[in-house]
């Protein structure tokens, strides 16, 4: 039986770390300024980070924040260590920053920085390479988290395709709203089950 | 737990090379390619070498069919090439037991203009959206999956469909891929400097980068063979983690990619006989390819590319040029590499130049894309021999 060995979430500009709030952020409104904030707090030293765009961001800082001492390199090998993640709205918030650049004919100056950001999946590739992750990588777009898809998709890539750990869950920016719900799925260590149930209530879980 | 096999039972391709898959076929066969030289400043403010569709037959098409202005011209060509592919065949798309899984990287991006995005709901914008208007079009009572992972995304959604039926939750899987050029797409590999002053020259020594193109496709995969000798037997992604934005020097994904789907499918490397390689003509792109090849031990096998066909057509990639090399090993012929003259890439790969008959049991398919991400999926004619 696999298990989930962390878990955190970002949302309402807090961050919760295995259901415990580690941030209550006050300052500004502003995304990018609070994700700044949980960049400075978990000491990171890693300036591709001010480069990427807000969904590569929250997921970066999800992932540091599941791995913290965990480090899944010294118990598994690289190709061992997938990252699957899903989100509704794809890359859509840096699709309308990207396309501001090139609508008007008087003032088209495309961004190749901006333009690498307008694929979803980038941010598995942003993961990966911070952590020297080289194991399976999928990004599916659903209206809501179907738990029991994404369950059933990871739990074969442990049984079936040679993963011994998983970053998984939810990404999402669309302009002011954004959302993320990360988990770490390894095949003997971790409190919680990884069962399809146990996903939905690091949903709900309200603290 | 007892695995299901998974057959191909029927494909189609809407693409600049023609509105079936004999068309598309026909002109691969006789090497001619859908790419020309396209003056719209809808599309591009430069002159520009890409594979459009011939929309205005399509809109012909689209009024047979009675494709109503409810639908996006995206989701028009998607429900067209599935209505395309389900014409002969016996299908309850409407079971509780059959799926679509919907393959696009940007689906409605055009709908970030004001002006047309009025005429649609507001949500629309979204891939989840489309899809639906697409799956509920043919009243599947199931929420499509939706794949977007750049580049590889077709290849993605026939692993995700293989996996799907091979354990048995679904029976009949429609896996859809799509993309059709824009101003946002074209606009963004010209501020790469990632395309071609011509028509694409994959694995060439003159190749300059890559040419775009716009497609659909559509393979219905099913636990039943209905007469069907082409099984998917397994596939699989793997990352570099080395770049964003170009591959590894080394092919460290695109390795890993190829030899798990090898073995999922239970076999040995050298079994392979037959490549169809992502083959961008982007220099990067290729050389890793061959690299990727010649650490397989496969510099023998016949390769091609594709892409000076279509262009790069982005989610229809993997799902179009999968199909060519399934109705290749069908028609026991292998398909040529167009504007391949003068090896270019490091490794003395095999790379196909003229359509030639042969006989071939398994084969590779590769796709590598932005994210650093490669996926590889293996087939098998049971009627192919050695």
């Amino acid at each position: 039986m696999s298990r989930i060995s962390s878990h955190i979430r970002i949302e309402d500009f807090k961050v919760w770390k295995n259901g415990e709030l580690i941030l209550d952020y006050n300052e500004t409104r502003e995304l990018n300024k609070f994700l700044k904030a949980v960049y400075k707090l978990l000491g990171m030293k890693y300036m591709k980070f001010f480069k990427m765009d807000s969904l590569s961001k929250m997921g970066l800082i999800g992932a540091e924040l599941l791995l913290d001492q965990n480090s899944l390199m010294e118990k598994y090998k690289a190709e061992e260590i997938a990252v699957v993640l899903a989100n509704a709205s794809a890359s859509l918030d840096v699709d309308r920053k990207y396309y501001n650049t090139i609508k008007d004919a008087e003032n088209y100056f495309p961004s190749p920085a901006l333009f690498v950001y307008t694929l979803p999946n980038i941010v598995l590739g942003e993961i990966c390479i911070r952590h020297g992750f080289k194991g399976e990588n999928a990004f599916f777009i659903q209206k809501e988290l179907d738990s029991d898809f994404i369950y059933d998709y990871n739990e074969d890539l442990l049984l079936q395709k040679d993963q011994n750990a998983i970053i998984s869950g939810w990404v999402e920016v669309n302009a002011d709203s954004y959302k993320a719900v990360m988990y770490l799925i390894e095949k003997e260590e971790g409190d919680i089950k990884h069962l399809p149930n146990n996903i939905k209530s690091l949903f709900l879980t309200q603290n | 737990m007892m695995k299901k096999d998974v057959f191909v039972i029927a494909n189609q391709i809407v693409s600049a090379l023609g509105v079936s898959l004999e068309e598309n076929m026909h002109r691969i066969e006789s090497k001619k390619t859908g790419i020309s030289l396209i003056r719209n400043q809808n599309l591009s403010n430069e002159p520009l070498y890409c594979a459009p569709i011939n929309w205005t037959r399509m809109e012909a098409l689209f009024t047979e069919y009675n494709l109503s202005k409810d639908y996006t011209l995206f989701e028009k060509l998607m429900i067209y090439t599935a209505k395309l592919t389900f014409a002969d065949l016996d299908i309850d798309l409407s079971a509780k037991d059959c799926l679509f899984v919907i393959s696009t990287t940007k689906g409605n991006i055009s709908l970030l203009d004001d002006n047309l995005a009025a005429s649609y709901p507001s949500n629309r914008i979204h891939l989840w959206a489309a899809a639906e208007a697409i799956s509920n079009y043919f009243g599947n009572p199931n929420p499509p999956l939706i794949v977007s992972n750049a580049c590889v995304s077709g290849v993605v959604a026939i692993n995700l469909a293989t996996s799907l039926i091979s354990s048995g939750k679904y029976k009949n899987i429609v896996v859809l891929g799509g993309d059709i050029l824009s101003k946002f797409v074209i606009s963004g590999f010209q501020s790469f400097q990632s395309l071609s002053a011509g028509v694409c020259k994959p694995f060439d020594a003159d190749r300059d980068g890559l040419s775009l193109g716009e497609a659909a496709g559509c393979m219905l995969l099913s636990s039943e063979a209905k007469g069907s000798k082409i099984k998917v037997l397994g596939g699989s992604t793997h990352n570099d983690a080395n770049h964003i934005s170009g591959p590894s020097r080394t092919a460290e994904g695109f390795y890993y990619a190829a030899t798990s789907a090898i073995k999922a499918s239970n076999l040995n490397i050298s079994d392979i006989e037959y490549i169809s390689a992502h083959g961008t003509a982007t220099p990067y792109n290729d050389e890793m390819e061959a690299i990727g090849i010649g650490r397989l031990g496969l510099q023998k096998v016949p390769v091609h590319s594709l892409k000076a066909y279509w262009g790069h057509s982005l989610g229809a990639a993997g799902i179009i040029e999968s199909i060519a090399q399934i109705e290749s090993m069908r028609k026991k012929i292998l398909l040529p590499t167009l504007g391949y003259e003068k090896h270019g890439v490091s490794e003395p790969i095999n790379v196909i130049s003229n359509t030639k008959e042969a006989s071939v049991q398994y084969a590779l398919k590769l796709a590598s894309g932005f994210s650093g991400v490669n996926s590889s999926v293996v087939f098998q004619n049971m009627e192919g021999k050695r």
